[in-house]
């Protein structure tokens, strides 16, 4: 069953529940309150008719000696309210205007010093009727009265009437409004499912709209933060598998061309009688191949083993590690003919040493093959990150590029690398390096100007280990 | 699958109205079952329509008398209750209690007040003989103040008429003190005067225990009756004697009243003629 069944069907049963109730309650405590005020005025009505009765048989005293006289109590009952009869101490009927037949059984309940009280419907009819007996100036009578109390199942009738329009007008108004109001909250809910199922299908870019501060607000609200999440972990997987995807793509494509020219130049050297100098010119296309190949092979294991390590960072001072980076770099700056300065900042950071040397040495490999001869390390203290800049004067790169230079097996100029023995790792491990030191690089460069790397090291705090 | 839940739907709605339509019916069942149930209904109430008497022993019954209640008068408080309750509460008859006095000791009372007022009015005796007792009522008139049944605070409203005049009197149950009197006497003219008048006050001031320094006051109206009063309670109530002949009827018919009062006896409209405070000279 749908939900705004349920709801409607709920709410309908509720409402007429509480409405008989209600009415049911208020119907039936109505009508014994009438009766009780009915009861109580009737006695006290009567208490006034014995009071009659009393003194008009004070005053014929004299005459009563023999009885009642005639007409008497007729005279009597002619100034009371109401019906009236008369009986004797033996319970014989001397007077009635009574409209039922009496119940004689009341009278043995009566004892001086109480009225009994009794309802009777006859013929349609109600009356509340009252007995007792009292004894004035040597007449014993029991006095019954008679109380027409038919207007109280009048006005009961009319009560119940009235209940059933009520409830017959308001039962169908409240099941539109209950079927209004569960189409109204299902409706939100349909959106929801709707929208779920866009983004299960594929949209991720379903959005609900909040049009109130309710449960269902929130819950939309909810949803929607639910869907931005999605979206955005989608994305970083795609990305993640389309890097994956290049990765590989490019990875086969670096060992293929290699590859491809060791197994030729082998196949010539096997299959063809060549001259000692074509030999020469074979080897020397196999060698470097194959050099580059162990190039490719000894970075991409430092990357791997990068994913695979914790590195523990040390309390290192700037001053003597870039000294020391100096001095094991000089003879790659001879041997290219580049030359490099320092500008370094005193402190203490946190770094790993042989990474971090490595991290430097690919920038500034990385430098050297675009054509600087000119590399910058500079080195500032800027309170909580040491940061340091890596620039040169080399060829540049454009803009455009720079947001993917990072990538593995990445080259701004495929060729000229390849000539160097270049990958395209080199930056790629320079940026997981700089991760690994809390850091993200930061590429700033102009064609036929210069590159900048910029990234940080953590100030190293007292207490932490000294080198 | 959908057919299964459209047979749930139409199962569910057809409950719902099975029991919306038929609540209403069970509604009505039931509330006639109340009805009959109540409509044939009896109980017995104890002496009384509605207050709680005290309900004593059979031996109780046996020893009580007129002195059970220990009051022969009343005091100034009660009486100023039962004066100023006779417009705020509900009156509620019942039956005498042990120390009340019955219906016939009512009227001899009445009767006995009926005898001094003849003698002071020159009126012969026989002339109340005639009356009967055309009504009585024992009722006490509950109020919020005091919400429960006490005994001296019942009244006793006796009627005695006959051709020749009507008398309504108001008399305490427990102390059978004449509260309040009104009487009209059909076939008589009074001789009235101040020292007539202020004799009546007297006998009502002595018979509720009033007396007191206070200065009797007297007033004319403007067709020529008097009223006299005196002030009690540090002139928080007044006891009034008024006598009056009404001279528009034929034969001219006259006017007795005795009543205590918590407001000012004199209507300055009415009584424009002539005002005495404090006359003392004149009545004495």
């Amino acid at each position: 069953m749908r939900l705004f069944v349920k709801f409607f069907l709920c709410s309908t049963l509720v409402v007429s529940v509480a409405l008989i109730l209600s009415g049911y309650l208020l119907i039936v405590s109505s009508h014994e309150s009438a009766l009780n005020r009915e009861i109580d005025r009737a006695v006290k009505q009567y208490q006034y008719d014995k009071f009659i009765v009393q003194a008009n048989l004070l005053s014929e005293e004299d005459n009563l000696g023999e009885g009642i006289p005639e007409g008497l109590l007729d005279r009597i009952a002619s100034n009371m309210s109401g019906f009236t009869a008369f009986y004797d101490e033996n319970k014989a009927l001397l007077y009635s205007t009574l409209p039922i037949v009496t119940d004689l059984a009341m009278f043995g309940e009566v004892s001086e010093n109480s009225t009994v009280y009794r309802v009777q419907a006859v013929d349609g009819k109600s009356y509340i009727m009252v007995c007792g007996r009292f004894n004035q100036s040597g007449a014993e009578l029991f006095l019954l009265t008679a109380s027409d109390i038919s207007d109280i199942n009048v006005q009961k009738e009319q009560m119940i009437a009235g209940f059933t329009w009520i409830y017959f007008l308001t039962l169908p108004v409240s099941i539109a409004m209950s079927l209004l109001l569960s189409i109204l909250i299902t409706r939100q809910l349909k959106r929801m499912n709707k929208a779920a199922s866009g983004i299960a299908h594929g949209r991720y870019s379903e959005r609900l709209h909040v049009s109130s501060r309710d449960e269902i607000g929130e819950l939309a609200v909810s949803f929607n933060m639910m869907a931005d999440k999605i979206e955005e972990e989608v994305s970083k997987l795609v990305e993640n598998a389309r890097q994956k995807e290049d990765f590989v793509a490019n990875f086969a494509h670096e060992l293929k061309t290699p590859l491809t020219s060791v197994i030729g130049y082998a196949d010539m050297i096997y299959q063809k009688d060549l001259t000692k100098g074509q030999i020469k010119e074979a080897s020397w296309y196999i060698l470097s191949e194959g050099l580059r190949l162990e190039a490719l092979s000894l970075k991409l294991m430092d990357l791997i083993v990068l994913d695979k390590q914790d590195f523990i960072l040390e309390r290192l001072n700037a001053e003597e590690m870039f000294s020391l980076l100096a001095g094991s770099l000089r003879p790659m700056f001879v041997e290219r003919k580049a030359v490099l300065h320092l500008d370094i900042q005193p402190a203490n950071v946190m770094a790993e040493y042989d990474l971090f040397k490595t991290l430097i040495l690919n920038l500034v490999d990385n430098a050297i093959k675009a054509g600087a001869s000119d590399i910058d390390i500079i080195g500032e203290n800027q309170g909580e990150r040491y940061v340091i800049r890596v620039r040169d004067n080399g060829r540049g790169m454009p803009e455009s590029e720079l947001s993917r230079i990072t990538e593995a097996f990445y080259m701004v100029d495929k060729s000229r690398s390849r000539k160097q023995y270049g990958a395209g790792l080199g930056l790629s491990l320079a940026a997981k390096i700089a991760r690994i030191h809390g850091s993200a690089p930061k590429f700033s460069s102009k064609v036929g100007v210069g590159t900048t790397v910029r990234f940080s090291l953590a100030i190293a705090t007292e207490g932490e280990d000294e080198d | 699958m959908k057919t299964k839940r459209n047979l749930f739907t139409a199962l569910g709605v057809l409950v719902s109205l099975s029991i919306a339509v038929g609540g209403w019916f069970l509604a009505n069942a039931l509330i006639e079952a109340q009805s009959s149930m109540l409509l044939s209904s009896s109980g017995t109430r104890h002496m009384d329509a509605g207050i709680e008497l005290p309900k004593l022993s059979d031996s109780d019954n046996d020893n009580a008398t007129e002195n059970t209640l220990k009051a022969e008068s009343l005091t100034e408080e009660d009486i100023l209750h039962i004066v100023r309750s006779r417009y705020i509460g509900t009156e509620t008859p019942h039956e005498p209690v042990p120390g009340q006095i019955d219906m016939a000791q009512a009227v001899e009372i009445c009767n006995a007040m009926l005898s001094k007022l003849s003698e002071i009015l020159s009126i012969e005796e026989e002339y109340f003989y005639s009356a009967d007792v055309t009504y009585a009522l024992l009722a006490q008139i509950i109020t919020r103040e005091v919400e429960s049944f006490n005994p001296i605070y019942s009244i006793w409203r006796i009627q005695l008429s006959s051709s020749d005049f009507e008398a309504t009197f108001s008399i305490n149950s427990v102390t059978g003190q004449v509260l309040e009197l009104g009487m009209r006497l059909a076939t008589l003219s009074l001789n009235i005067d101040e020292r007539t008048t202020a004799e009546i006050l007297d006998i009502f001031v002595s018979e509720l225990g009033l007396q007191n320094e206070a200065a009797v006051s007297l007033a004319y109206d403007d067709i020529g009756g008097i009223t006299v009063y005196k002030p009690f309670a540090d002139g928080e109530a007044y006891a009034v004697a008024g006598i009056n002949e009404f001279f528009d009827t034929e034969p001219i018919t006259s006017g007795i009243s005795l009543y205590i009062t918590d407001s000012f006896p004199i209507d300055e409209d009415r009584f424009a003629t002539a005002y005495y405070e404090n006359a003392v000279d004149t009545v004495e």
